[in-house]
């Protein structure tokens, strides 16, 4: 009897702790499923989040900036022909000379800073290219043109300048692939970010090709194929380096 | 018979312009026009003048640091100093003179004279000639942004520089 009853107890203190245990793990689990569900909320939030539009990149910003810029300057006539703002809070101009020569002339330093004088718009190699639309000296389609540096030299004795070599060349035709190419000498000057190439020497002066880099950047460009002598605009293209 | 006296005259022509070409080292009559028009755009006016001017200084002492002993006496130390920058405008102006008059035969010969008498005492090294003439030679197109002859620069500085020189 005693016995039994012993056995009873012992079944039953082995339930209570087998109930304690399934308790204890339903509490879990649930507390597991409420995070489940908090994780889902966070999802769906998250997706309506990606919906909404992305941050603009900051090349656009650059971009956007740098046009206004070169519509305040145009507006206001901020600088003399040969001069070239200073940028920065307090404004000044300064000769297109002077930019990148090793001697700060800006108060602000900023004709010798590295965003200015960067030589990239001059490397062996660089090539710029868009669809040129013709208004005048030839009758051709709106077709690729692209000019390619294939050399350069910097004085250091005159270093607001690099002097370089290209290459103009545009398709005639595109069914046939025609392309004509002249041979250019010109430079590179850091104050104005401008890339001029006239003729090359002993060569009949046909087109020479003025690129300005007004978006501040080094891969965009506004080029125009002028004549050489009146620089009469002949072509414009919009060019990007690649 | 009738190709003869063309003949003649062509093989004249040609002598006479050797005989030119040895006087004057390239910078004939033709040449000196253009010269004298680029020039005029080059040396502008006013600030543009003054900042011209600098640049070909700063070009010229980069090669011949030396060439700064010359001119102690214009505050050459500084090369912003008006001092300075008054002596730079003065030696622009004494080869505006020479480039402007240099379709003048005898006029261009008194000032070539003149300017040589002036540089006479001063002792200065052919280099120092010739690093002027490779900054101008620089800073010239970069002024210009266009149509510039090299050639006709390089041959009629050394045509002007002979005449300062006296050799």
């Amino acid at each position: 009897m005693w016995y039994l009853l012993f056995v009873i107890g012992l079944a039953a203190s082995t339930a209570g702790l087998d109930r304690k245990e399934t308790r204890m793990k339903y509490i879990a689990t649930n507390q597991e499923l409420y995070l489940e569900k908090l994780e889902k909320e966070l999802h769906e939030l998250e997706d309506e989040f990606e919906h909404l539009s992305e941050d603009v990149d900051d090349l656009s910003i650059k971009h956007l900036k740098a046009r206004v810029h070169n519509l305040e300057e145009e507006h206001e006539h901020g600088c003399k022909k040969d001069e070239v703002s200073c940028g920065g809070d307090v404004p000044q101009c300064i000769s297109k000379l002077f930019f990148c020569d090793g001697h700060v002339d800006c108060k602000n330093g900023n004709d010798e800073h590295d965003d200015h004088c960067s030589e990239a718009p001059a490397h062996v190699g660089s090539s710029y290219t868009g669809i040129a639309t013709w208004k005048s000296c030839e009758a051709l389609r709106p077709h690729h043109a692209v000019v390619t540096i294939t050399a350069s030299l910097r004085r250091e004795f005159f270093s607001a300048a690099v002097y370089v070599r290209g290459i103009l060349s545009f398709e005639e035709e595109t069914k046939q692939h025609a392309v004509r190419t002249y041979p250019l000498r010109g430079f590179y000057n850091f104050g104005q970010r401008q890339l001029l190439l006239g003729p090359d020497r002993g060569t009949t002066p046909i087109y020479a090709v003025k690129c300005d880099f007004n978006l501040d950047d080094d891969d965009n460009a506004d080029c125009y194929i002028v004549n050489p002598a009146s620089r009469e605009v002949c072509a414009h293209f919009q060019a990007t380096r690649y | 018979l009738k190709m003869k006296p063309l003949v003649f005259l062509l093989l004249a022509g040609v002598v006479a312009y050797a005989v030119a070409n040895d006087d004057d080292h390239g910078c004939d009559a033709l040449t000196r026009l253009k010269v004298k028009s680029q020039w005029t755009r080059a040396y502008s006016h006013g600030h543009e003048r003054e900042d011209f001017a600098k640049a070909v200084w700063r070009a010229i002492f980069a090669q011949v640091p030396d060439a700064k002993s010359l001119f102690k006496r214009v505050n050459v130390d500084d090369l912003d100093s008006p001092e300075f920058v008054a002596h730079m405008l003065r030696v622009l102006a004494g080869l505006d003179i020479v480039i402007s008059i240099l379709d003048q035969e005898d006029t261009l010969k008194e000032e070539l004279d003149h300017l040589e008498k002036q540089h006479e005492g001063r002792h200065i090294p052919d280099n120092y000639f010739d690093a002027f003439k490779t900054a101008l030679l620089h800073v010239l197109p970069a002024q210009l942004g266009r149509c510039w002859d090299r050639d006709a620069w390089d041959h009629c500085f050394d045509f002007i520089a002979k005449g300062i020189k006296g050799h």
